[in-house]
């Protein structure tokens, strides 16, 4: 430290004298806050009064919670009103920009309603309908059918062999999805369970890949909200909450989403998780007789601001056709393939910011085909599509602000690739908020890549770019 | 450096024995936190309350926030759930030792978190509701008297002892006739005055324990920015232990 000259140590030295002499008035001072006013503390710092609550030892206040006096309906309504343009291979073709390759005006109406019946602590009931437009979809329905002996055609003198011929009508029904529907019920408060449609999110990513809650999923993840709700099969799930800890154990079983089951096809899985500081470590397997069985390790740490989080499945056996050529296809069975994700959040609340990346391992990526090739093959061989991702390294990332420069003005912003192939998407949106009910939104999806890649296929295999400008028209829950 | 400290340091030491209140001197400072602190403690009675967050922000409706408190202060466990509004219901905040845990029932999922959140857009952070730890998380720099509307108060200024606190510098303004804080400064790292809470002198009997009633929090970052919280449905009566679960947040969609 570089010595101070003699004038200034006498200045400090006044100076700290004559701020010590202060206290006393400066601390009567800091008591009144300018910014609330020396008057309106007077008023909210008078006489004291105490309101004694009646010690109730029976009180349970918990029980709020776990039983209602009568069933309880919400939801949620989500209206829009959209413009997309889409252009092909922008980058090469270039962009006129009254003449998209396809252009569409998308009404959009979704709701869903929620019904909670709680009668007792140790039993409840949700279920949740979901529907969107169309609120209607038409199907064919067999009326009739008639047997036609075999015989010859009198103009002709052809014969013609034995027949059913069949009348049939058209149907309208409505389109209302059940999205779940499960009871809750426990045992002696200590295991608690549910039996039902229900989402399974046994897993601990949230992000752009879920490996672990892929096996039960019914749905993929959606991109533009990554910790969106997943549809779930119908499933019992049991939970063990070790006492005053964070240690739980579960279990699950499950069926796939079929009509015709057999016992083959029961999905069973456990799961065991515990705390170490603020890292929790869960450790689960999966088992059903006519599916791959699965070892899965689990991982989460972080303090709040910046979260991490990873998972690793191993499987023994793989459903995948993998392609060698764009035409010939096999199996790979008695082999061990390993997937797993890692990745991490980030959030300041200062600042209004969200943001995430992760990494995508997929052991049974295809190799030799493009993703137009594998489509192609796929298509005339539907029997032997499988849910698994088509490349071995994915990344993503998303930044969002919830409020951009101003309140009304949020922005967001992800990006998916396949390392693999080199096709990437990327989807920013700028939302301006007139008031609750009503915004306005633009947004852009690119997509980038080699012809015949992964993420060019919604361009039908070369890259594009579509742009919406829609309204947010009467939003909101109850 | 010998030179210059020793004509400061004797000047520092003469404004504080001419500045030091009479009662200063006598009294111990580290205990009055250490009462505010047990004032808060429900010890091994459980707590529970539902809190009302009227938020106001300039250029818009006053927005409402409930919610319902589950505290276990001997084992230093916390449950909160909100209530309203519709949109949140049923995200909760569960910490146990040093753990916090967020959930949201839109997804399923739980995620780590932290105290220093602010609930839902209120200028009330998830430590607000826990029990004061003044005493062992701060250091006191400095105290000075003065009066508050009808009160005689103490005026601490402390820093924290960790980064675990939402505020690394607070300047708390505490009765001088019993240990209850009425009014709290929050400061940034770099002296910012961030949040200024007051602690009405309305307060609620619960047990051997009192607790305000009515507390205002003004944003002094954003001006215009407050809420007041009122606190209702006080219980001291125990919990059963399935409240500090992961389950319990699940179950009380």
């Amino acid at each position: 430290m570089r010595p101070l000259p003699g004038g200034s140590r006498a200045f400090l030295a006044v100076i700290a004298l004559a701020a010590a002499l202060a206290f006393p008035l400066a601390a009567q001072d800091s008591g009144v806050s300018a910014d609330t006013g020396a008057d309106s503390e007077e008023d909210l710092f008078g006489a004291e009064t105490v309101t004694e609550t009646k010690s109730d030892a029976a009180a349970t206040p918990q029980k709020d919670f776990l039983k209602y006096d009568m069933v309880k309906v919400g939801g949620s309504a989500s209206g829009s009103l959209g413009l997309t343009g889409t252009w092909l291979d922008p980058w090469n073709a270039g962009i006129d920009p009254l003449k998209p390759d396809s252009r569409r005006l998308t009404p959009s109406m979704s709701d869903s309603i929620k019904i909670t019946a709680k009668p007792s602590e140790d039993f409840g009931v949700n279920m949740e309908f979901r529907a969107s437009n169309p609120f209607a979809s038409s199907s064919s329905v067999l009326t009739g059918a008639t047997y036609v002996a075999a015989g010859t055609n009198p103009y002709t003198s052809l014969p013609y062999p034995a027949s059913v011929k069949t009348t049939s009508t058209s149907l309208t029904l409505p389109s209302i999805k059940v999205w779940s529907l499960y009871s809750k019920f426990s045992w002696k408060d200590v295991v608690f369970m549910s039996f039902g449609k229900q989402s399974l999110a046994w897993g601990v990513s949230q992000s752009f890949f879920q490996p672990a809650n892929d096996i039960f999923a019914l749905n993929v993840v959606d991109f533009s909200n990554t910790g969106a709700e997943r549809e779930g099969p119908i499933a019992f799930k049991a939970q063990y909450p070790l006492p005053l800890s964070m240690a739980n154990a579960y279990f699950y079983a499950g069926v796939p989403d079929t009509t015709t089951l057999d016992i083959n096809d029961l999905r069973v899985a456990a799961k065991a998780e515990g705390n170490f500081g603020n890292t929790e470590l869960a450790a689960a397997g999966y088992y059903a007789y006519s599916d791959h069985p699965r070892a899965i390790l689990m991982g989460t740490t972080g303090n709040g601001t910046f979260n991490f989080f990873g998972e690793a499945v191993a499987k023994w056996g793989s459903e995948r056709y993998f392609l060698s050529s764009p035409i010939l296809a096999a199996q790979k069975a008695d082999q061990l393939w390993f997937s797993g994700t890692a990745g991490g959040f980030y959030s300041n609340t200062d600042w209004n910011l969200t943001a995430s990346a992760a990494y995508f391992y997929n052991g049974e990526g295809q190799s030799g085909v493009t993703a137009k090739e594998a489509y192609a093959y796929y298509y005339m061989h539907q029997s032997e599509i499988d849910r698994a991702k088509f490349g071995t390294h994915y990344a993503a990332a998303s930044i969002s602000f919830s409020e951009l420069f101003v309140d009304q003005l949020s922005f967001m912003v992800y990006g998916v690739g396949n390392i693999s192939d080199r096709s990437f998407i990327v989807a920013p949106s700028l939302t301006w908020k007139f008031f609750d009910y009503m915004k306005a939104k633009t947004g852009a999806t690119l997509s980038f890549g080699p012809e015949g890649s992964e993420y060019t296929l919604m361009g039908g295999g070369k890259p594009s770019a579509a742009f919406s400008l829609s309204l947010d028209l009467g939003s909101g829950s109850f | 450096m010998k030179r210059l400290l020793g004509p400061f340091a004797a000047a520092l030491a003469a404004a504080f024995l001419l500045a030091a209140p009479a009662g200063a001197a006598t009294t111990d400072f580290k205990a009055i936190l250490a009462q505010i602190d047990k004032m808060q403690d429900f010890g091994s009675s459980d707590f529970s309350a539902v809190y009302n967050i009227v938020s106001e922000k300039p250029g818009e409706n006053p927005a409402t926030t409930q919610i319902k408190i589950f505290r276990r202060d001997l084992q230093n466990q916390i449950l909160i759930l909100l209530q309203k509004p519709e949109k949140q219901k049923g995200q909760g905040y569960l910490k146990i030792d040093d753990n916090v845990w967020f959930y949201d029932p839109e997804s399923g999922n739980f995620s780590h978190s932290t105290m220093k959140e602010n609930i839902n857009n209120t200028d009330a952070k998830s430590s607000d509701f826990k029990r004061y730890t003044f005493a062992a998380d701060y250091d006191i720099q400095k105290t000075e008297e003065g009066k508050l509307g009808s009160y005689e108060v103490w005026i601490f200024t402390l820093a924290a002892k960790n980064t675990e606190v939402s505020y690394q510098k607070i300047r708390l303004t505490v009765r001088k006739d019993k240990a209850v804080p009425l009014k709290e400064e929050d400061f940034s790292v770099s002296d910012r005055l961030m949040r200024t809470t007051l602690f009405l002198p309305t307060y609620i009997k619960a047990g051997d324990r009192q607790i305000p009633a009515k507390i205002k929090m003004v944003d002094e970052l954003n001006k215009g920015n407050q809420s007041v919280l009122t606190i209702s449905d006080v219980t001291v009566s125990k919990l059963p232990d399935s409240v500090f679960t992961k389950a319990f947040l699940e179950r009380a969609q």
